[in-house]
């Protein structure tokens, strides 16, 4: 199944140091992927935002025992002009997709990481980041 | 890093420069020229302990000509030139250190990130910290300590995993990237603290 280059996905952020509250920009962090190499990612193009933050709270956030600070939109054509794909896996959710493959060599993990925070747009959860009481790093 | 990126990139800075960087910049160029003269005839140093004096001297006014280029307060380029002290630094891996144990205590699959990383990112800040401003400075799942300058839509990052490794990755503008593995050592810093200050440069391609 290939994902529609426009469709939107939505990587959720569950660290205050994923992201900076002073300009709202996302860090390189949040797209460093796991130990096996799948970076979990969400299509949220048809959620109403509501659903979005169900989403990220019922399945990423609470699971995992962390707060949940905001979310990385992208576009899937985003992920492709690095040569990397969106590949739905649905055994966690119906809209649950990995951003693979990833390269071994360190620097260039680095790299694909560092060009998903440049490419990405941080969405905060709360409508202002001071309400978050001294998220600052 | 290719030669030719490596010459795009230097030329990009210069040009940006004022006349008495300029001078300071040509003096130190002219001091690498004559090094490479040097390299190309060994007789010259025959003496080990003459050549390793050499050596560290060499590094000294390389030092010179590096901080004399790099003079940018005052200039319309940002650095962070009066600190942090070595004690800020302590304390920032202090609390980098508490997040990744935080990190480690939520989801125990995350790797350790070893001793040996927290000294070199130390060190490494206490040898730049004169030159570029204060990262964003984060752990890593991967047991690495990630260093994050950004600027616009200008960005630049280091991971140190602790086995003497600088690991890289840069994004200047459209078709300017660079990305690679260093080893720790003088130039190689020399090199990191350019690209680090490429970010902060505004120039026409």
């Amino acid at each position: 199944m290939t994902i529609d280059p426009n469709e939107r996905i939505s990587r959720f952020i569950l660290s205050r140091n994923e992201f900076r509250p002073s300009d709202q920009t996302v860090k390189a962090k949040a797209f460093v992927p796991p130990k096996n190499k799948r970076l979990s990612v969400y299509r949220t193009s048809t959620l109403s935002e509501s659903a979005i933050w169900s989403i990220g709270n019922e399945f990423v956030a609470e699971p995992r025992g962390k707060t949940l600070y905001g979310r990385a939109d992208l576009l899937a054509k985003d992920v492709y002009a690095l040569q990397q794909k969106v590949e739905p896996e649905t055994s966690i959710h119906p809209l649950h997709a990995d951003i693979i493959p990833w390269p071994d060599g360190r620097d260039d993990i680095l790299f694909l990481a560092t060009q998903l925070a440049l490419r990405s747009k941080f969405v905060s959860r709360t409508p202002s980041p001071d309400a978050l009481g001294g998220a600052e790093e | 890093m290719r030669k030719v990126d490596l010459q795009q990139q230097a030329v990009e800075l210069i040009k940006q420069l004022s006349t008495e960087k300029l001078k300071a910049v040509v003096d130190y160029l002219t001091y690498l020229q004559n090094q490479e003269d040097c390299e190309a005839a060994p007789e010259s140093a025959s003496d080990p302990e003459i050549a390793l004096d050499e050596i560290l001297r060499n590094y000294d006014r390389a030092w010179e000509g590096l901080e004399k280029a790099l003079q940018l307060k005052g200039n319309s380029i940002h650095t962070d030139l009066d600190g942090p002290t070595p004690k800020d630094i302590e304390k920032i891996l202090q609390k980098v250190r508490a997040e990744a144990e935080e990190e480690r205590r939520l989801d125990q699959e995350l790797d350790a990130i070893p001793e040996t990383a927290y000294e070199d990112v130390e060190r490494f800040l206490k040898t730049v910290n004169k030159f570029v401003p204060l990262p964003d400075i984060m752990p890593l799942d991967n047991g690495e300590i990630c260093l994050e300058w950004r600027e616009g839509q200008k960005i630049f990052t280091l991971s140190f995993g602790g086995d003497g490794h600088i690991v890289f990755a840069g994004i200047f503008g459209a078709g300017n990237q660079a990305r690679g593995i260093l080893t720790f050592s003088m130039p190689h810093l020399i090199a990191v603290i350019g690209m680090i200050t490429g970010l902060y440069l505004h120039y026409d391609n």
